[in-house]
C-alpha cells in the first residue's frame, strides 16, 4: 500500500486526475484522498468542468444519413442483427498468449485451469476443486475468482470470461464459438458506463484465448464485451452477478 | 432524459436527432476517419442508453456529459489502433477556430462555456496546449504524452498541471 498524499501533494495531482492523464498508484491514491476531503473534491470539480467544457469546442458535424437508425437498430438488439452461427469446437483454448510477467502468466494458467474445470466438470469433487481454489488465489495473494459465461447478440453461449481481484487484477477469456473469426476488443465497461480497454482476443475457426492486466476492480465491472473489429454484429458479452 | 432512462424509442429517436452532430463532431476530431467515427458515435449513444441511470441532472448540463461519454468511447479505438498517428496540434488548431455554425441550437450557458473555454485554450503555450489536449483527447497518460513529446516526465506533468490552472483560471472566472 502507498502512503496516502495530504491536501498538498494531491493538489499537485488533481490537473491531471481531471483530464485522465493520471495512473497507476497515483491515481489510485489521489481518487482516495478526494474521497474524504472536500476541498480537493470542489477543486477537482472545477477542474473536470474545465476539462469538459474543452470538448464543447469540437466543430459540430452532421452524421451521413442512416445514422440516428443505426443507434436506434443498436439499441433495438443490443449489437445489430445476428450473424449465422459458426460450428461449435470443443477443441481446448490454445496458449494463452500474456502480455505479461512469467509468474503472472502461471497464475493465470492455474487459475483458469481451475475455473475452466469449475465450468466444465461440475460434477467434479467439490471440496478438492475449492482446495484448488483456494490454493490457486494464494499463489498470487488474491482475494478472488469469478466466471462469467459470454454470449452472442442472439443470446447463444460462445465462451467464458474469467475475473480475478487481485494485485494486480486481470481478465482472461476463453471463446469457443465466436460468430465470426478475426480479432476482438476486449472492453471491460464499469459502472459508470465508461469502457477500459481490456486487450485483444484472436480467434480463428470460432476459438481463441487472451489474458490482460485489468486496470479497474473486478466488483466494478458491469460488463465484459469483446467485440469484432471487422464484423460489427459480432459482439460476445457477459454480466458478472 | 426521462425517457432515455425509461427506454421509450421514440424519446431516444429524438435525443440522438438532436444531439448527433455534436456527439459525431467530437468523435471525427479524435478519430479522423468518418466509419469509424460514426461507429464510434453510435456507441456513445448506445452506452448514453444503457447508463441514462448514471445521469444525475444535478451536475450540469445533458451535453457536458454526452461528450464525455462519446470522448471515452472515441479513446478506446484510439488507444485499441496504436499505429494511428496522434494530430494534437491540428486538434488544437481546430477547436481554436471553432465557428458559431452550431451555436444556433446552442443553449446560451452552452455558447458562452464554449467561448469561454476556446479564449483560456488560446491563452496556453503551444506545449501546455498540447498535452492538455493529447489527455484530454486522446486519453493519454503523463507518462505516454513525456514519450510521445520526447521530455521527461516531470515537464509533460508540468505542462498538463500549468495548462489546466489557467484553463480552469480562465473558464471559472465569471462563476465564482
Amino acid at each position: 500500500m502507498s502512503e496516502p498524499h495530504g491536501c498538498p501533494g494531491v493538489r499537485e495531482l488533481l490537473p491531471e486526475l481531471a483530464t485522465g492523464a493520471l495512473a497507476g498508484d497515483e491515481r489510485a491514491s489521489a481518487l482516495a484522498h478526494v474521497e474524504g476531503c472536500a476541498a480537493c473534491r470542489r477543486e477537482l470539480a472545477a477542474l473536470s468542468r474545465a476539462a469538459d467544457a474543452l470538448l464543447l469546442l469540437a466543430p459540430p458535424v452532421e452524421p451521413p444519413p442512416g445514422f440516428e437508425g443505426g443507434v436506434l437498430a443498436r439499441l433495438g438488439t443490443d449489437a445489430g442483427p445476428a450473424l449465422g452461427r459458426r460450428r461449435r469446437r470443443s477443441l481446448l483454448p490454445r496458449v494463452p498468449r500474456l502480455r505479461i510477467a512469467v509468474a503472472f502468466a502461471t497464475a493465470v494458467a492455474v487459475a483458469a485451469a481451475a475455473g475452466a474445470q469449475a465450468v466444465r466438470w461440475q460434477s467434479a469433487d467439490d471440496r478438492e476443486l475449492a482446495r484448488q481454489y483456494r490454493q490457486t488465489l494464494q499463489v498470487a495473494d488474491g482475494r478472488y475468482l469469478k466466471a462469467v459465461r459470454m454470449t452472442t447478440v442472439d443470446g447463444q453461449p460462445a465462451g467464458t470470461a474469467f475475473f480475478y481481484q487481485g494485485n494486480p487484477s486481470w481478465l482472461l477469456v476463453t471463446v469457443d464459438a465466436a460468430p465470426a473469426d478475426g480479432a476482438y476488443d476486449a472492453l471491460a465497461i464499469d459502472r459508470d458506463g465508461a469502457a477500459h480497454p481490456a486487450g485483444t482476443c484472436q480467434v480463428t475457426s470460432g476459438t481463441g484465448t487472451a489474458g490482460y492486466r485489468l486496470d479497474v476492480a473486478v466488483a466494478a465491472v458491469a460488463q465484459i464485451q469483446l467485440r469484432s473489429r471487422t464484423v460489427p454484429a459480432a459482439v460476445l458479452t457477459g454480466v458478472p452477478r | 432524459m426521462a425517457g432515455m432512462a425509461t427506454g421509450d424509442a421514440q424519446a431516444a429517436a429524438g435525443f440522438v436527432r438532436r444531439f448527433q452532430a455534436r456527439v459525431y463532431g467530437l468523435a471525427l476530431s479524435i478519430v479522423g476517419v468518418p466509419a469509424t467515427a460514426e461507429d464510434v458515435a453510435q456507441e456513445a449513444f448506445v452506452r448514453a442508453w444503457r447508463f441514462a441511470g448514471g445521469y444525475d441532472p444535478r451536475r450540469g448540463a445533458v451535453v457536458p456529459w454526452l461528450l464525455a461519454i462519446a470522448r471515452n468511447a472515441a479513446i478506446d479505438v484510439v488507444r485499441m489502433r496504436r499505429d494511428q498517428p496522434y494530430q494534437p496540434e491540428v486538434l488544437v488548431a481546430l477547436l481554436g477556430a471553432a465557428e458559431a455554425a452550431g451555436h444556433a441550437q446552442w443553449a446560451a450557458d452552452e455558447v458562452a462555456d464554449a467561448d469561454r473555454i476556446r479564449v483560456a485554450l488560446a491563452a496556453l503555450s503551444r506545449e501546455q496546449a498540447t498535452a492538455v489536449v493529447l489527455a484530454i483527447f486522446y486519453g493519454l497518460t503523463a507518462k505516454e504524452i513525456a514519450e510521445r513529446e520526447g521530455v521527461p516526465l516531470g515537464t509533460a506533468k508540468t505542462r498538463i498541471r500549468l495548462g489546466m490552472a489557467r484553463l480552469r483560471e480562465h473558464f471559472e472566472v465569471r462563476d465564482e
